[in-house]
């Protein structure tokens, strides 16, 4: 880690949450830098982790540097983090912060929630019932789902969402759980 | 892509009119009064910056005083382009202005209470993800793309403000899942009302980084279930943007390219691609290749004119452009085609935007084929026509919907031979791998999807990768390119291996299956090397 990144994280410097590249504020340094001919891993994505997208799991690097804020106005704000890697990857002290996950440059975030596709049903109330009879607490089923199978429920924020999803998708009792995923999307 | 606002400084708090809404309609006429289902301003977050206030605001007649600037609507050069690289919107007018046909806007924003958009928003049709409430509107200065975009598709016409829409007299909702940019919400706007929502408009996408990023299971759902059920069983047209990586700046201050078909929402059979042109009908500077793209509409002009659209604050713009700006142009015309045959399924639409589309460009080195099977990766079958796409719509048999689609394949090869690295003085011969397909029943085909493996290649951007039909035309896939040096992983998508990357091409559309087809790669760059492990091949038509 160089002292350009020492400096951002110190000062907690908000960043655009839609940027051209995903780690802009860094400055490269030669000990983690890919040359043609070579293959150096970063040293800022120092944990991964997975999910299931559908029944695919998908591999997340964890960038340390940075945390995501959920404002209260629907907004989305990538921020240099204070925490340390440890405390942002466990803590479950806020409600409406994430770490930063990056997939194939594209960041990902907890905003809370999961997404539910429940295995059978016959109806939105029946399918309602059976995810409060789970314990679930629903907020929609998702309109894309014709059959509604597919269902937001909610959540916590944080890593506590992805090892939920996990565990859950994990258990065998639904078609798929995955978290509601903050993906960053560009206005094109 | 880009915005400058007219008249008003950015940070001003202004009242706009909220109104009772029509539903679009040719014949238009005066309101109501405020909102029946929204009777209280809207809920406003306590930072929004941006407020509205309830207000009457009566239809006028008469023309609409920026029209003449709108050059991509009839371009007679005031923007100093060429005459005649346009949309051809004024003759499609002749037979339709979109009445009956509704789209659904899926955006950061929309402000449904601009008065040259008021007059075709549906009345308690749009939804906001952050309130819970059916108005959309922006919260701060940042959330004026969408305003921008639907202004492009349905500004009203003859209504003496401001300028108009491609399809005017469409109706519209607006779906801000954008802002809140979670899967749930996305997912949701896909679908919501898809029975009446015929149009998906979506001027989004993977961020232009240089990195090939798939789309998620919940997204391909989503575009499924929408062509399968949409629509009543037609389909929803999905609509969405070739991306504007043209260009993409690294963080070692070099730059690389993107292609379209690194996007994987853009490259998805169900999804209708579109690209952007300039006022000369060439590419601008942001345009991304692809063999995914379908159709071009004229969305960018020269330095510092793009063009004028709907704005936030009951304002206008002028330089909006980018693929943002193309998607909404062809979802206009879509609109317009849908007014005169709703019949039209999702298949239909884009069979008739490709055989009617305009040749630009046409001393452009990148064309290839003749007629309606001529190609381009830069504009995919040429310009939008809108006159040309209605007319074509109103006798159109229909080619059927998901229920009648042929599906050949996914087959697949696995060489698992070396790839030859290039040498100092240049690349070398390609290495191939074939499929011969039999006994396939498309004799049409309408969209090929193709998946390459190369796990092991240290330098992903050295290849060339190329797919060749049966009938002798190439999808070219990817070309090779370079990011620089001093770039860590994370940050190189040069480094990016292909582990099997989706491509979707309709370069091939209207050609037979059977036959041999070829996937050629080649090494142009020397270091690196890796092997050819496999590829896959899908076919989809009739």
């Amino acid at each position: 880690m160089n002292k350009t990144i020492i400096g951002s994280v110190t000062m907690l410097l908000a960043l655009s949450a839609v940027v051209t590249s995903p780690t802009s504020a860094q400055t490269a340094d030669n000990s983690s830098v890919a040359r043609k001919g070579q293959s150096v891993p970063s040293s800022v994505m120092t944990d991964t982790n997975y999910f299931y997208d559908g029944s695919t799991r998908r591999v997340v690097s964890v960038d340390a540097t940075r945390t995501v804020r959920f404002d209260t106005d629907g907004k989305t704000r990538v921020l240099a983090s204070s925490f340390s890697q440890e405390k942002s990857l466990n803590s479950s002290s806020t409600q409406t912060e994430s770490p930063l996950f990056i997939e194939n440059g594209k960041r990902r975030a907890l905003p809370g929630g999961l997404i539910i596709v429940l295995k059978q049903t016959n109806s939105e109330a029946e399918a309602w019932a059976q995810l409060v009879a789970q314990g679930f607490s629903p907020v929609r089923a998702i309109a894309s789902d014709p059959s509604a199978r597919t269902w937001l429920v909610a959540g916590p924020a944080g890593i506590e969402s992805l090892n939920t999803a996990n565990r859950l998708h994990e258990s065998g009792q639904f078609a798929s759980v995955s978290p509601n995923w903050w993906t960053e999307l560009s206005k094109k | 892509m880009k915005n400058k606002l007219l008249g008003l400084p950015l940070g001003l708090l202004l009242a706009t009119a909220l109104t009772a809404c029509g539903g679009g309609g040719d014949t238009g006429g005066p309101i109501v009064g405020p909102d029946p289902t929204n009777p209280a301003p809207p809920p406003i977050a306590s930072n929004c910056t941006i407020g509205y206030a309830v207000t009457a605001n009566p239809i006028l007649t008469g023309a609409d005083p920026l029209i003449g600037n709108q050059w991509h609507l009839s371009n007679n050069g005031q923007s100093g382009g060429t005459f005649g690289e346009d949309v051809k919107a004024f003759g499609a007018w002749v037979t339709t202005k979109g009445a009956g046909v509704r789209i659904a806007v899926i955006d950061d924003a929309v402000e449904t209470v601009h008065p040259d958009l008021t007059p075709n928003a549906v009345v308690g049709g749009s939804f906001n993800y952050n309130t819970g409430t059916n108005l959309p509107l922006p919260c701060t200065a940042d959330d004026g793309h969408g305003t921008q975009v639907t202004g492009l598709i349905v500004a009203r016409d003859d209504n003496a403000i401001g300028l108009s829409g491609v399809a005017p007299r469409a109706s519209f909702v607006g779906y801000n899942a954008l802002t809140s940019s979670r899967s749930g919400d996305i997912s949701d706007a896909l679908g919501r009302d898809n029975q009446v929502n015929q149009i998906s408009n979506n001027s989004w996408g993977s961020p232009d980084n240089g990195f090939r990023q798939s789309s998620e299971a919940l997204w391909n759902s989503a575009i499924d279930n929408g062509i399968a059920s949409g629509r009543g069983g037609r389909g929803s047209i999905f609509v969405f943007p070739a991306g504007n990586g043209g260009v993409v700046e690294l963080a070692n201050r070099t730059t690389t390219t993107e292609n379209s078909n690194f996007d994987g929402y853009a490259n998805r059979f169900g999804v209708i691609t579109a690209c952007a042109t300039d006022h000369n009908g060439v590419a601008p500077f942001f345009a991304e290749r692809g063999t995914n793209i379908l159709v071009c509409a004229p969305a960018a002009a020269g330095s510092s004119t793009g063009l004028s659209t709907t704005a936030l604050r009951g304002t206008y713009s002028s330089d909006f452009i980018g693929t943002s700006a193309a998607t909404p142009i062809v979802s206009g015309v879509a609109a317009l085609m849908l007014a005169v045959n709703p019949n039209l399924t999702w298949r239909d639409v884009p069979l008739i935007l490709a055989g009617t589309a305009r040749k630009n460009a046409p001393g452009d080195t990148s064309w290839s084929g003749t007629g309606t099977a001529r190609f381009n990766p830069k504009f995919g079958f040429g310009v939008v026509d809108a006159n040309a796409a209605v007319n074509a719509a109103r006798s159109w048999t229909s080619v059927g919907g998901s229920s009648s689609l042929l599906t050949c394949g996914i087959y697949s090869a696995n060489p698992n031979v070396a790839i030859p690295d290039a040498s100092a003085g240049g690349a070398v011969s390609p290495i191939s791998s074939t499929i011969n397909v039999t006994g396939c029943p498309i004799t049409k085909i309408e969209y090929v999807e193709a998946t390459f493996d190369a796990p092991g290649h240290p330098y992903s951007s050295d290849l060339r990768l190329r797919l060749n039909s049966p009938s002798a035309t190439t999808s070219e896939l990817a070309d090779d390119r370079s990011c620089g040096q001093n770039l860590s992983l994370a940050e190189n998508p040069c480094v990016q291996p292909y582990a099997s990357w989706r491509f979707g091409s309709v370069r091939h559309m209207g050609e037979s299956s059977n036959g041999i087809w070829r996937f050629e790669v080649t090494d142009m760059s020397a270091q690196d090397t890796g092997r050819f492990v496999g590829w896959t091949l899908r076919i989809y038509g009739r």
